[in-house]
């Protein structure tokens, strides 16, 4: 009896083995004209990818191109568990911020001599280059590209008996605008980034931009030290501080501006496209507000796609094909058009074609395409999320009034500096 | 087969275990030990091992430390923020589990039209995922959401929930014990149940209110359900992530910290690995005190009827 | 205990707590009609535009009819496979003498304390090994013993009284026949609580499907939810939409199973 039923169960084991084992639509490393793509890229955005890949399968029938989508969240932990059991795809493309620490795998292949054939490494810009650059490698190619600038609710402004069209061009006009927006509508006139999330990201690469703008920067020119600071890091701090404790700014997560219950904020590029159709606010947006004697300065994000050297020499092959004829000056009118994420070479750009194309369909773009010139990078360690947490805590700290802005940039200091050691 | 087992049988000398059963035992556990095996205790012991190196995740080293990771979350404030953080959260849960699932289910604990119809409402949250109830209540909770709109229609003045740090961790106990109050008050309603209605009667005749009834009859009867009750809030809210990840993300300031977020930041979003393992292996071992500490408390869960 | 409080405060009560079990979850509904620029505004409650096709841009967003099945095969599995062999460990716990039992028991009942993730890691590297990523294998046999059923039936197999067992024994019945013809079928609650428990497991389980599966044919539901959470913004109408939708099955199956599973708490919980 005993015997039959552990033959049963056995039997289902073995059942449940074999459909387990059924080939599933996974990459084939033996077919050499199929390559994987990873990203985290939803909706429009995932469609739009979708569409150039059919178009490049169209033109080059010998390729094929599977794509996987993985939730934003989630695609450096799927990365990292396949980087360590080698199931990595062939291309992923990754928030830039990812590239560095995906390189301590020392699997990504060199795109250097690829771009110095397609003439792309003088036509794309040289601060998102310097991201995947590596000695005198280049780990990573950016695909799509954005910037921050100022977005205002025009509504609330013409509230205030503000002109809707004349927004603030310095940090002076800005507090002086959330100021009377407070007292005429009793909403903020300004949000900031007050909460640190799990990496630090949305405060740190928001303040980067005051920082900048004020003269300073982040971290040292060999990222061995912090450089934050410095008299520029304190008057930018100091700038926050004010928001939160003088002008307004909630404390809280982030999301006001964008519910329609803050006059204005330091947005991406990206809300542009997202806001194209259905937008919740009447919105314009602006050069971002400099401080007196500061110079104009962004932050930059987007994406960069990597190949890894774990596929085949075919597939590598294939895949750097693919990124180059991504990056050509005709993709990416097209990629850039259908997204609304700037595009990356200076060709499209800065030419008159596309420009009039924003003008004629997202003139809300041009502040942002404007700001790329002045577009700075942030440092390539591959320990910055922990940088950026660090950092991220102290501001934290600042603006809810427990630390004073000497004592925050201080900690930050040090305990950056630690970090950055240990690398 | 029969005959041998009867003829084996029942005699038991100091630990001799009779072959026909061990044989048996062995069969019936090996797909769990197997499976378990593999997948779970495998894990652990290699993540025990992990706790102690240092590892990125994505570089190709992982460097042998020793006891470095532990010595180092001994001095960290960030682990003692959140060890404070999980034990207010874990005993606020715990208490308001108690309190509100008792509290319910005094209230089911009658014939009434609709009773079930209750107790099917008050289970839906048990049902849902805790990251559809997080996504909820953090939308609920923003400043601009419904939770604000409502109070200021009574004319209250909608706290910050979510920007300040110990409203927030209330906010997350009390959404814990909204998720779970279905299933304690459940748990209550059965121990209700089998309290024998005579000493109730009794305790009437002798004149005492509903409230003495209550503290004299109800909650001492209900001592072993009020330990399960609370050993099972207390497990949760240790072992609980996704809906801190979703609702608060561990702030803001720390103030919603718990170590279960904490260890998977570590790992998962600041590349240490190593230290995210220790911290793991540190929660589970304060879990297992604390377990022990209830069950001692408590009696070991004896019911003073027995 | 039979409070003497007039019935009517009692309803009252119930009601008002009633309410703030309803109110998020008509918020949730509401959200899902209403087109992107209207969900920070009034009504929030009850819905006054009924975008249906929200509901449809939802479903047509991923292949979540795939990802349904899949998610129900993968579901199916595990609970089939706590049922059984959960059941099984559990018997050989609470009736069968061997050496270390208690100690075995014991190791399984503090593993029950370490998170998932810590141990997800050394599992993929497991899964990856042998073959099975992208696969219902990956999906499912990882999953197919849990300690918590283990525990949940271990507690409950104690309380049927052992002259049955003994009874049968005498008759010549085996162990095996025991077990499956006479235990499994007393236990029908706790078999239920089971059940019900690792459906909503399986059911709500994000990370690691995530982890083992790269291809549309295998992804469950809610990675596809997961999905309008993006990085540049939450969608939140098609996200309440594809929840509700997600969530009807748990309720569904709840409602179903409410008596055998509320019996089935009552009776496990109780022996301690």
């Amino acid at each position: 009896m005993i015997k039959k039923r552990a033959l049963l169960v056995a039997a289902a084991g073995a059942a449940l083995l074999v459909t387990g084992c059924a080939p599933g639509a996974g990459p084939s490393t033996d077919d050499s004209t199929t390559i994987t793509v990873w990203h985290y890229w939803d909706g429009a955005n995932a469609d739009a990818f979708d569409d150039a890949v059919s178009r490049y399968e169209a033109d080059h029938p010998d390729v094929q191109i599977s794509v996987v989508n993985v939730p934003g969240g989630e695609l450096l932990t799927k990365l990292q568990t396949a980087a360590t059991n080698d199931q990595l795809p062939t291309i992923a493309i990754t928030d830039l911020v990812w590239v560095p620490q995906l390189a301590q795998t020392g699997k990504l292949v060199d795109l250097a001599p690829a771009l110095r054939e397609a003439g792309l490494d003088q036509d794309i810009y040289p601060s998102m280059l310097s991201f995947g650059a590596v000695g005198k490698q280049q780990l990573s190619v950016p695909v799509s590209s954005n910037t921050l600038a100022y977005m205002y609710n025009k509504q609330i402004f013409r509230d205030a008996g503000l002109d809707p069209e004349k927004p603030p061009t310095t940090w002076e006009e800005l507090t002086a605008a959330a100021d009377v927006i407070k007292e005429r509508t009793g909403l903020p006139g300004y949000e900031i980034f007050t909460q640190p999330g799990d990496n630090g990201e949305g405060v740190t690469w928001n303040f980067q931009v005051n920082l900048w703008q004020a003269g300073g920067e982040f971290l040292n020119a060999d990222n061995t030290k912090a450089a934050f600071n410095s008299p520029a890091g304190k008057r930018a701090l100091q700038f926050w501080v004010d928001l939160v404790t003088r002008h307004g700014a909630p404390l809280g997560p982030w999301g006001a501006f964008e519910k329609g219950q803050a006059a204005s904020a330091q947005e991406g590029s990206w809300m542009v496209g997202i806001w194209a159709t259905d937008a919740p606010i009447e919105f314009g947006t602006a050069p971002l507000p400099i401080p007196e004697g500061g110079t104009q300065a962004t932050n930059m994000g987007g994406e960069q796609a990597m190949v890894f050297s774990t596929a085949s020499a075919a597939q590598q092959q294939a895949a750097i094909d693919f990124l180059m004829w991504f990056d050509s000056p005709e993709n990416v009118t097209t990629w850039s058009q259908a997204t609304g994420m700037l595009p990356v070479v200076k060709s499209v750009a800065e030419s008159n074609a596309y420009r009039t194309w924003v003008s004629a369909n997202a003139p809300a773009l041009q502040p942002f395409i404007d700001l790329l010139p002045s577009a700075h990078a942030r440092p390539n360690t591959p320990v910055y999320a922990r940088v950026s947490f660090a950092f991220a805590k102290q501001v934290e700290q600042a603006l809810n009034g427990q630390k004073t802005v000497d004592q925050a940039l201080a900690d930050a200091e040090a305990e950056v500096n630690q970090i950055l050691a240990e690398a | 087969m029969a005959l041998l087992s009867l003829h084996r049988g029942y005699r038991r000398r100091g630990r001799r275990y009779p072959r026909e059963e061990i044989l048996t035992a062995a069969l019936f556990l090996t797909p769990a030990v197997v499976i378990l095996g593999a997948f779970v205790i495998y894990p652990i012991g290699s993540a025990a091992y992990l706790s102690l190196t240092e590892w990125s995740g994505f570089g190709t080293v992982q460097e042998f430390i020793g006891l470095d990771n532990y010595r180092r979350l001994l001095h960290d404030g960030e682990v003692g923020n959140s060890l404070l953080v999980t034990v207010l959260y874990g005993t606020g849960v715990t208490i308001g589990s108690c309190v509100t699932g008792l509290g319910l289910a005094i209230l089911l604990d009658a014939p009434m039209r609709g009773r079930t119809i209750y107790r099917t409402i008050y289970f839906f949250p048990v049902v849902t995922s805790a990251v559809a109830v997080a996504v909820l209540w953090r939308d609920l909770l923003d400043p601009a959401g419904f939770v604000g709109a409502a109070l200021e229609r009574v004319g209250i003045d909608n706290p910050n929930w979510l920007g300040n740090r110990w409203l927030a961790l209330t906010a997350l106990t009390l959404v814990t014990v909204w998720k779970n109050l279905g299933f304690n008050a459940v748990l209550y309603l059965t121990a209700l149940q089998a309290i024998p209605a005579g000493l109730y009667e009794a305790g009437r005749l002798d004149g005492a209110s509903s409230y003495q009834l209550l503290r004299r009859i109800t909650v001492p009867l209900l001592a072993p359900m009020t330990f399960f009750v609370s050993v099972q809030a207390l497990v949760t809210s240790f072992q609980s992530f996704d809906l801190v990840y979703v609702l608060t993300n561990g702030g803001p300031l720390g103030g919603t910290d718990v170590l279960g977020m904490l260890t998977y930041r570590t790992s998962f979003r600041l590349g240490e690995f190593g230290y995210g393992a220790s911290i793991a292996f540190v929660t589970l071992a304060l879990v297992l005190g604390v377990t022990l500490v209830q069950w001692r408390v408590s009696g070991s869960g004896r019911s003073p009827l027995q | 205990m039979r409070v003497r409080a007039v019935p009517l405060i009692r309803h009252l009560l119930l009601a008002t707590g009633a309410l703030t079990i309803v109110a998020p979850l008509m918020w949730m509904v509401t959200t899902s009609l209403k087109p992107a620029n209207a969900v920070y505004q009034p009504p929030y409650l009850i819905p006054d535009t009924f975008r249906w096709s929200n509901y449809e841009q939802a479903w047509s967003a991923a292949p979540f009819a795939q990802y349904y099945l899949n998610t129900i095969i993968m579901t199916a599995g595990i609970v089939a496979g706590h049922v059984i062999f959960d059941a099984m460990a559990a018997y050989a716990f609470a009736r069968l003498r061997f050496p270390f039992r208690n100690t075995l028991f014991l190791i399984l009942l503090a593993t029950m304390l370490v998170p998932q993730f810590v141990t997800i890691i050394p599992a993929f590297a497991l899964v990856t090994a042998l073959g099975w990523l992208d696969t219902y294998a990956a999906l499912i046999v990882p999953r197919l013993v849990d300690v918590f059923g283990i525990v949940l039936l271990r507690q409950y197999f104690a309380t049927i009284p052992v002259q049955i067992e003994e009874a049968a024994r005498l008759d010549g019945a085996s162990r095996m026949r025991i077990f499956w013809q006479l235990m499994l079928p007393l236990s029908r609650p706790a078999l239920a609580t089971l059940a019900m428990f690792s459906f909503l497991f399986a059911w709500n389980d994000f990370l690691w499907p995530l982890l083992v599966t790269n291809s549309d044919e295998l992804r469950t539901i809610q990675i596809g939810l997961s999905a309008f959470q993006g990085r540049y913004g939450t969608r939140w109408n098609y996200l309440m939409a594809g929840t509700v939708t997600a969530t009807i099955p748990c309720l569904v199956m709840f409602v179903i199973f409410q008596r055998s599973l509320i019996r089935g708490i009552a009776l496990t919980g109780l022996k301690e």
